[in-house]
């Protein structure tokens, strides 16, 4: 009898699968009230053509395949085969990700640089694929077309976001949504779902994600290997580096601070993560010597790294070392073109007095 | 009888609230001939011809545009110190160097949510209204995949305050098209 309902099922869920596949590329949940996948797609591909004209991508093929490759492994086989799973990075200081429909993940820099092993991104990978492969964005929209096609008096239930949100009542169309947010217009009708997906959905996500997580032996965290690390690390180089910038140059020192010892526990010998470390110096102690042993050892590692030599020169210079005079030499000697080239000779006027 | 005492006074009140009493501040268009711009703000510059002007003396600034402020705008702020801005927790302070005041507005334009790849193509000193000060001139990208190109000279003055003098404006025809101009203003720049 147990035998017998077994197979029973595994018929129900051979079936439902089949008949998921077949209706899938025409239209979701329900012929022509459905919600057509191909336009979708299509609107995919025009919004990834928008960040490309936008200058939005940041450019690093290796960590875009290595993501990649984690999506794909967390995907079933005939989701491999009918979506293009893949991952494009996003310039964006901004802690998101979110999916299009036709399989491609938008992850954030300042995402990516927060992630600190492989356990974590798959979490953030296995979460977006749930919405791709659940497809909350077809589902979305019809629920949004069932809100629309409400009187407008007619209170509707709202979104809940967030853990601890309570549900709300909202007294305003639905359509006055798609048309303030502008995006509706534009034509990447999902986007907007990207980022305030029902929290229904969130959790159906979350429920799909914990249990691929499990079936890819992610939940044995591997945070012990020293060497996996090391190289999950060094994959994210780039991307830390780019989020540190970005946090220096917004006097979050705090953020600055984690993402430069991330970088300088990578272990190499690197000028730049060196010198981002004494400019967070300069900037929180202008009048100090603090940060001239960071670019001590920038330059020891790499002894002509104009940035380095520029930052050192100006460190001793606010604080009237003659040293200023030897670091702004040597970089107005080998930095002709450089970018601060006039500003140095005009120090380096001083030195001649 | 009392009650048309009040319409009229009502009407009155009005009328001088219009004229110019408790009005907005409007745009003004620079006209030949008449193209100082006095110091109420603290300065004076030479309104180059056509340019249009308007100034917003709450926040101590004076926005010029020749096209239109999407193409090109020119801003002229007197930043009491310390001088704090909209994207960057740096200051400006009264002690700072020419090139460590220099760093905290090219922080503040690296971490603006609106810049995509800021590129610092010259940082130079240069002497504004007398004072030593700075030029930083470079490009930065949009989100609507559009260029503009920058141009900020900067500078403390009287140990109290920091004044900036920049020009944004689209790097295709835009810039080029007026850079010329807000140097002109910059150099007449006087207290």
């Amino acid at each position: 009898m147990y035998a017998y309902k077994v197979k029973k099922r595994k018929f129900s869920v051979v079936v439902r699968l089949f008949l998921a596949l077949l209706v899938l590329p025409c239209t979701v949940f329900g012929g022509g009230e459905g919600v057509h996948v191909e336009s979708l797609f299509a609107q995919a591909r025009g919004m990834e053509r928008r960040f490309q004209h936008q200058g939005l991508f940041f450019e690093d093929r290796m960590l875009e395949e290595y993501l990649g490759e984690i999506l794909v492994k967390l995907a079933l086989p005939e989701e491999r085969q009918f979506y293009n799973l893949r991952v494009r990075i996003l310039k964006s200081r901004v802690v998101n990700a979110f999916a299009a429909p036709d399989g491609t993940v938008y992850v954030t820099t300042g995402l990516l640089a927060r992630l600190v092993n492989e356990t974590q991104i798959a979490a953030v990978m296995v979460h977006e694929l749930g919405h791709i492969v659940k497809n909350h964005t077809a589902r979305s929209l019809l629920a949004e077309k069932e809100r629309a096609l409400m009187p407008a008096s007619e209170p509707v239930r709202g979104r809940r976001r967030g853990r601890d949100a309570q549900p709300q009542i909202v007294e305003r169309d639905a359509y006055a949504r798609i048309f303030s947010s502008g995006i509706g217009i534009a034509g990447d009708a999902f986007q907007m779902y990207a980022h305030d997906y029902a929290l229904d959905f969130e959790r159906e996500a979350d429920s799909l994600g914990l249990a691929r997580l499990a079936a890819g032996g992610y939940m044995n965290d591997d945070a012990d290997d020293n060497i996996a690390r090391v190289h999950f690390k060094a994959r994210f180089w780039n991307v830390i580096l780019y989020e540190a910038g970005f946090a220096l140059a917004a006097g979050d020192f705090e953020l600055a601070d984690m993402l430069i010892e991330r970088l300088l526990a990578i272990g190499v010998c690197n000028a730049a993560a060196l010198t981002m470390r004494g400019d967070m110096e300069r900037f929180l102690a202008p009048r100090s010597t603090a940060s001239v042993r960071w670019y001590e050892d920038a330059l020891r590692c790499d002894p002509g790294n104009r940035g380095a030599l520029l930052s050192m020169g100006f460190a001793h210079h606010s604080i009237g070392r003659p040293d200023a005079c030897e670091y702004l030499g040597k970089y107005s000697e080998i930095a002709e073109d450089g970018v601060a080239i006039k500003m140095v000779r005009e120090l380096l006027l001083g030195c001649e007095l | 009888m009392r009650l048309r005492n009040i319409s009229l006074m009502a009407v009155a009140v009005g009328i001088a609230l219009f004229a110019g009493c408790g009005g907005p501040a409007s745009w003004q268009i620079a006209q030949p001939g008449h193209n100082k711009f006095p110091g109420r703000l603290g300065f004076s510059v030479d309104i180059p011809e056509n340019w249009m002007t308007f100034a917003d003396q709450p926040s101590r600034t004076l926005l010029l545009s020749r096209h239109s402020m999407l193409m090109d705008l020119v801003q002229i702020t007197r930043y009491p110190l310390p001088a704090s801005f909209g994207y960057t927790n740096r200051t400006i302070n009264a002690h700072m160097k020419t090139y460590e005041v220099a760093e905290v507005v090219i922080g503040n334009l690296r971490a603006s949510s609106g810049t995509i790849d800021v590129a610092i193509e010259e940082l130079a000193p240069y002497i504004i209204g007398g004072r030593e000060g700075f030029r930083i001139f470079g490009r930065y990208g949009m989100e609507n995949g559009l260029f503009r190109r920058f141009l900020i000279y900067g500078f403390i003055h009287d140990g109290k305050y920091y004044t900036e003098l920049s020009l944004y404006a689209l790097e295709d025809y835009y810039f080029n098209a007026v850079v010329g101009d807000f140097t002109a203003l910059v150099d007449s720049f006087r207290f």
